[in-house]
C-alpha cells in the first residue's frame, strides 16, 4: 500500500516574512557587496598590500570599486586581486575568486573588475557564475537631505558586511568631476568601506564610497596596520609591512560617472593608443602652490572672481591651486577649519590623486551657506600639510574685484570671434576682457603674461577707469603668438585680482578656432609602420574586433591635456584623458577600440578633444549599424528565484533535488523529459537551498517539476510570477515520501 | 545504570500465552500482508529499474534504450545525454558522443582529447585506467576516470561529490562512438548493471 503525502510549493516572499521590500532590497545589496584584497608574493608567501570593498553589478562577476584599491598605485602593487564573498551575511566574507581590472579611470577613482578565476588559479566561465548583483540607480536625482544606505566592510575583512544610513549633507565641486563631483555625507563612514556602494531605498547603486588612506602606506600607524609577519621573525610588529586603511570617509562618487566604464566592461571593450614619447616619472617632491579663492568657476574651469574676503550669506566658494610633480594615487586632502575646529563638509578627502602631473586644480562648494567667520584651508599630501590659505567671511561686499575674465580673439567690434581656453597658434592678438568693481583711480595695476611658465611681458599702469565697469588687455605679436601655454595675471598693487590660462595650438579653421587634428580615418587593422590597413572607411563588416582611428596633428604642444572618447549608438563606452607627448607635428597618430570577441553591431563614433574642446568626431558602423536588444536588459525584467526543498514531514532540507522550470508554453502533460523543454533549473545543496539558473520573466504561469530519490515527484502547473512581483523571491518546496 | 534506564529482558511481558484463534489469525494475516507488500515493492522496484524508453538519433545513426523517467538533452557537444533527475547528490548520467576518426587518428588520440578537455572543465579529473576489451564481440576501449563535482555557485552549500565514470570507445569505420557513464562513487557499483543493460541495447 502506498501512502501519498500531498506536496506543495509555498511561495513565501520576504514581505510575507514580515520584512519590507526596502529591507529585502538592501539584503540583496549586502549579498552583492564583496571584500577586495590586493596581494603579492614575497618569498613564496602571499602578502596583503591593500584592502577595500566593491559591489557586484552583474551576475557574470563584474565588480565596481575604487581604482586606487585595485590598480598598482602607491603601496598597492596590482598583482593579484582576491574577491571575498559574503556567503553568510552575518559572517566575515570568504575568499572565493581572483579578479582582474578590465576598466579603470584613475581621475574618477573608479574601476570595474571581472572575476576571472578560482583561488586555485582555475579559470571561471563568467556566464556560469550566476552571482547576486545590484542594478544602478539614477544618481542625478540625489541631493542634500536624501537618505542613503552605505554598504561595505568596516575593517580588514574580519567582520561581516555592514550597512549604515546617512543623509546626504551636501555636494562638493572638484575638477575631477565638475559640479556633481562628490556627494557628501556626515557623519563620516568607516575608512575600509571605501569602494563599497551607496544605495537608495530600493537597493539601487547610486554612488561609490570613496576615500583613501591619509598616509602613503609605507609606515605602520593608525592608518596602516601590520597584520602579517612579513619579515618572518615570528612576531607581527611595526617592522612588518602594513596595510593602508582609510580615514573617515565623507565623499561618495555618483554612480553616473561609472556608466561608461560599466558599458565598456559589459561589452568587453578595451582601448589603446599610439605610445608616444616616454614620460618619465617625477623625481622631485610634489608641490601645491598659488592658492587662490574664487567665488565661481568659468566655463573654461578658471576662477571667475578672485577674492580675499567674502560678505555674509556666501554660498559659493572655491579654492584653486597649482600643482606639480604629482603622482597618481598620492593621498591628498583639503582640510577646512574655523577657530581650530575642523568642518568636514567644507573640506574633502583624503582621496587618491587622479589628476595630471602638473596643472591647476579646484575644490569648492555651491549653494552651501558659509557662516560668518575666518576659515583656514590646509592642503595635505600623504598626511602632511603642504600649503595653507585663509579667507574671512562676513560683513558687506566692498572689496575691489576683477571678475568674469574672458580671453578670446577680438572681432574688431569689441567682441570675440572665439573665446575660451584654446586658440590657434600664430594668432596675432588675444584679448582679455573683465569686469571691475569697487576700484579707485590712480593706483598701480599690473598686467603680466607668461609663456610656458616664463614671464614674457609686464606692464604697470595707473588705474584710470573709475570704480566699476568693463576693461580689456591684449597680447599682441604681429608675427603671430607662438604655440604654447599662456597665463595672464592682473594685479592691483601687489594683490592678484584675476588670472587666466590659455593654450595656443593647432592651425586656424574657418571660424578662427584651433584645429589640431586633421585627416581622420578609421580602419580595422594596422600595419607595423602604424599605417591604416584592412578595411578603411565608414562601414566595417560584422566580425570586426578592432577599430583604429587615425589622425594627423599639427602644432600640438607637449603637455596639453587631450581626450579621446568612443561612443556606441550615442552612448559613451570608453575614453581616456592624458597629456600629449607625441611632439608638435606628425601623421597617423592612432587610438583603438577593441575586444577579445567581435565588436557588437552598431554605430560607433570616435571623438577627439583638446582641453575639453571638440576637435573632430568621426563615425563608423559595424554590420547594419543596428544593435540587437541586449539579453541582459531582458533579464532585468525577470525575477530571480531561490528557495529551499524540504521534507514535508520532518522539515529537513533535501539535498540533491532537481528543480526544473519548463518553458512558459508548456504544461506538465507536454513534458517528455527532454531538457530543451526546461527553461531554468537547479540542484539543491546539503541544506536544501537552491538558486535557479535563470530568472523567470514576470507575468507568466510556469510548470515546475521537482525530482528527488525517495520522494514523490512534484508537478505544479500553476506557479505564477506576477507582474508586480519583486525580485528576488524565496520559495519553499515541500516533498512527501511515497 | 544503563540497565536501570533501559530495562532488561526480564522486564519484557511474556507473550504467546492466552491468545485466541482470532488473535493468531490476525497475526498470520499481518505477516502475510507484510510479505506481500514487500514482494510488491520489490517487483515495482525491479520494474522501475528495468523499464526503458527507446531513444533514436537518425542523424548519428544510433538507437538505444534508456531508463524510464530520465531526462534527455541533445543541446551539448554530444549526441545525447541522459540524466536520472532523482539521483542524489550527483545526477547519474549516460552520454553518447560521436567523434570523427580518420587519417592517423588513434583511439589513444581520442581519449587524450577527452582527457585534456575534461581536465580543463572538471575539478580534480583523473584517468584511473585504460584497457582494451571486447564487449558482445565488439572490440572497444574502456577508460575509467574520476573527478569532483562541485557547484560553482559559492552561495550554495553543496558538498563536492566524488564521481566515477567509464568511457566505452567503440570504433565504427571512420568514427568513434563514446558511451560515457558517470555516477556518484558511492552508488557506482549499484548503478553499473543498469548501465550495462543500456550498453547492450546500443545499435549503430
Amino acid at each position: 500500500m502506498l501512502l501519498l503525502i500531498s506536496s506543495s510549493i509555498a511561495q513565501s516572499t520576504k514581505a510575507q516574512e514580515g520584512q519590507s521590500d526596502e529591507d529585502a532590497s538592501l539584503i540583496a545589496a549586502r549579498q552583492a557587496t564583496v571584500f577586495l584584497m590586493q596581494t603579492y608574493e614575497q618569498s613564496g608567501a602571499q602578502v596583503i598590500s591593500c584592502v577595500g570593498s566593491g559591489t557586484l553589478i552583474s551576475s557574470t562577476g563584474l565588480i565596481l570599486t575604487n581604482a586606487h584599491l585595485v590598480e598598482a598605485l602607491g603601496p598597492c602593487r596590482g598583482e593579484r586581486i582576491i574577491v571575498q564573498l559574503p556567503v553568510r551575511l552575518d559572517e566575515p566574507p570568504i575568499p572565493t575568486y581572483i579578479a582582474s581590472v578590465i576598466q579603470s579611470d584613475i581621475r574618477l577613482d573608479l574601476a570595474v573588475l571581472q572575476i576571472s578565476g578560482g583561488l586555485d588559479g582555475s579559470l571561471v566561465e563568467a556566464q556560469t557564475l550566476d552571482l547576486p548583483y545590484v542594478t544602478l540607480g539614477d544618481s542625478s536625482q540625489l541631493g542634500p537631505g536624501k537618505m542613503i544606505h552605505y554598504i561595505g566592510y568596516p575593517d580588514i575583512g574580519t567582520t561581516s558586511v555592514t550597512a549604515t544610513e546617512r543623509l546626504i549633507s551636501g555636494m562638493t565641486v572638484e575638477k575631477s568631476g565638475g559640479r556633481m563631483a562628490w556627494l557628501r555625507t556626515h557623519p563620516a563612514i568607516e575608512g575600509s568601506m571605501g569602494g563599497g556602494g551607496a544605495f537608495d531605498a530600493k537597493g539601487r547603486l547610486v554612488g561609490i564610497i570613496t576615500g583613501a588612506s591619509p598616509t602613503d602606506g609605507k609606515l605602520p600607524g593608525s592608518y596602516c596596520m601590520s597584520i602579517q609577519d612579513n619579515n618572518r621573525d615570528g612576531l607581527i610588529t611595526e617592522r612588518d609591512a602594513c596595510v593602508p586603511v582609510g580615514g573617515p570617509i565623507t565623499a561618495v562618487r555618483p554612480a553616473s560617472f561609472a556608466l561608461p566604464l560599466i558599458e565598456a566592461a559589459g561589452n568587453n571593450f578595451r582601448i589603446d593608443r599610439a605610445s608616444g614619447f616616454q614620460d618619465t616619472a617625477p623625481t622631485a617632491a610634489p608641490v601645491l602652490y598659488r592658492l587662490l579663492f574664487s567665488q565661481g568657476i568659468s566655463d573654461a574651469g578658471l576662477p571667475s572672481r578672485l577674492v580675499t574676503s567674502l560678505p555674509s550669506g556666501t554660498t559659493n566658494l572655491f579654492l584653486f591651486f597649482d600643482y606639480d610633480n604629482m603622482r597618481p594615487g598620492t593621498p591628498y586632502e583639503m582640510r577646512v577649519t574655523s577657530n581650530g575646529i575642523e568642518i568636514p563638509e567644507f573640506g574633502l578627502g583624503p582621496l587618491a590623486w587622479g589628476g595630471d602631473r602638473r596643472g591647476t586644480w579646484y575644490i569648492g562648494t555651491e549653494e552651501a551657506l558659509w557662516p560668518d567667520g575666518s576659515y583656514d584651508f590646509t592642503l595635505l599630501l600623504s598626511g602632511q600639510a603642504v600649503a595653507t590659505a585663509s579667507i574671512s567671511i562676513g560683513g558687506a561686499a566692498n572689496e575691489p574685484a576683477f571678475s568674469n575674465l574672458t580671453l578670446g580673439i577680438p572681432n574688431g567690434l569689441g567682441g570675440f570671434l572665439t573665446s575660451g581656453m584654446l586658440f590657434p597658434a600664430e594668432t596675432k592678438q588675444i584679448d582679455a576682457q573683465f569686469s571691475f568693481s569697487n576700484m579707485s583711480d590712480d593706483k598701480d595695476w599690473t598686467e603680466i603674461w607668461y609663456l610656458d611658465g616664463q614671464e614674457v611681458s609686464r606692464t604697470v599702469r595707473l588705474w584710470d577707469k573709475g570704480s566699476s565697469g568693463q576693461a580689456s588687455v591684449s597680447a599682441v605679436n604681429y608675427e603671430g603668438l607662438p604655440m604654447g601655454t599662456y597665463r595672464l595675471e592682473l594685479l592691483s598693487g601687489q594683490q592678484l585680482m584675476a588670472t587666466g590660462d590659455i593654450i595656443l595650438a593647432g592651425t586656424s579653421n574657418a571660424q578662427s578656432e584651433s584645429a589640431v587634428f586633421s585627416n581622420p580615418r578609421i580602419a580595422n587593422d594596422i600595419t607595423r609602420d602604424n599605417e591604416p590597413s584592412g578595411v578603411i572607411g565608414s562601414a566595417m563588416p560584422l566580425g570586426t574586433s578592432t577599430l583604429y582611428a587615425f589622425t594627423d596633428w599639427d602644432l600640438m604642444p607637449n603637455g596639453t591635456h587631450w581626450t579621446y572618447r568612443w561612443f556606441l549608438d550615442g552612448r559613451l563606452v570608453a575614453g581616456s584623458s592624458q597629456n600629449w607627448n607625441n611632439g608638435g607635428v606628425g601623421q597617423n597618430f592612432w587610438v583603438s577600440l577593441f575586444s577579445d570577441q567581435p565588436l557588437p553591431e552598431g554605430s560607433y563614433d570616435v571623438e577627439f578633444l583638446v582641453e575639453n574642446r571638440p576637435m573632430f568626431s568621426h563615425n563608423v558602423t559595424i554590420g547594419s549599424g543596428t544593435r540587437p536588444v541586449s539579453g541582459e536588459i531582458q533579464e532585468s525584467e525577470a525575477v530571480e528565484i531561490s528557495g529551499t526543498v524540504i521534507d514535508a514531514l520532518t522539515g529537513q532540507g533535501i539535498s540533491g533535488a532537481l528543480i526544473a522550470v519548463l518553458d512558459v508554453k508548456l504544461e506538465s502533460p507536454d513534458f517528455v523529459y527532454d531538457e530543451k523543454q526546461i527553461y531554468s533549473q537547479a540542484i539543491s545543496d546539503q541544506e536544501g537551498h537552491f538558486v535557479l539558473s535563470r530568472a523567470l520573466p514576470r507575468g507568466q504561469y510556469y510548470t515546475v517539476f521537482v525530482f528527488a530519490d525517495g520522494y514523490i515527484t512534484i508537478k505544479e502547473d500553476n506557479f505564477v510570477i506576477r507582474r508586480a512581483q519583486t525580485s528576488p523571491v524565496d520559495i519553499i518546496i515541500e516533498m512527501g515520501r511515497p | 545504570m544503563s540497565q536501570d534506564l533501559w530495562g532488561t529482558d526480564s522486564d519484557l511481558p511474556e507473550i504467546g500465552s492466552g491468545l485466541t484463534k482470532n488473535d493468531r489469525f490476525s497475526a498470520i494475516l499481518v505477516a502475510l500482508l507484510t510479505v506481500a507488500a514487500l514482494g510488491l515493492g520489490l517487483i515495482t522496484k525491479q520494474r522501475s529499474s528495468t523499464d526503458t524508453w527507446p531513444y533514436e538519433s537518425r542523424e548519428a545513426g544510433i538507437s538505444i534504450n534508456y531508463p524510464t523517467g530520465w531526462l534527455t538533452d541533445e543541446r551539448g557537444d554530444y549526441v545525447v545525454r541522459m540524466r536520472d533527475p532523482k539521483a542524489r547528490p550527483f545526477k547519474t548520467q549516460y552520454i553518447i558522443t560521436i567523434v570523427p576518426m580518420g587519417g592517423q587518428t588513434s583511439t589513444r588520440n581520442v581519449l587524450d582529447g577527452l582527457t585534456l578537455q575534461r581536465s580543463a572543465d572538471l575539478s580534480a579529473y583523473r584517468v584511473l585506467n585504460v584497457q582494451e576489451m571486447t564487449v558482445s564481440g565488439v572490440k572497444s576501449t574502456k577508460m575509467s576516470f574520476a573527478f569532483v563535482d562541485a557547484d560553482p555557485n559559492p552561495f550554495i552549500q553543496r558538498l563536492p561529490v566524488a564521481v566515477m565514470g567509464i568511457d566505452f570507445l567503440i570504433l565504427d569505420e571512420n568514427r568513434a562512438i563514446i558511451v560515457t557513464f558517470m555516477s556518484d562513487k558511492q552508488m557506482f557499483e549499484e548503478n553499473l548493471p543498469t548501465f550495462e543493460r543500456f550498453m547492450s541495447s546500443l545499435r549503430y
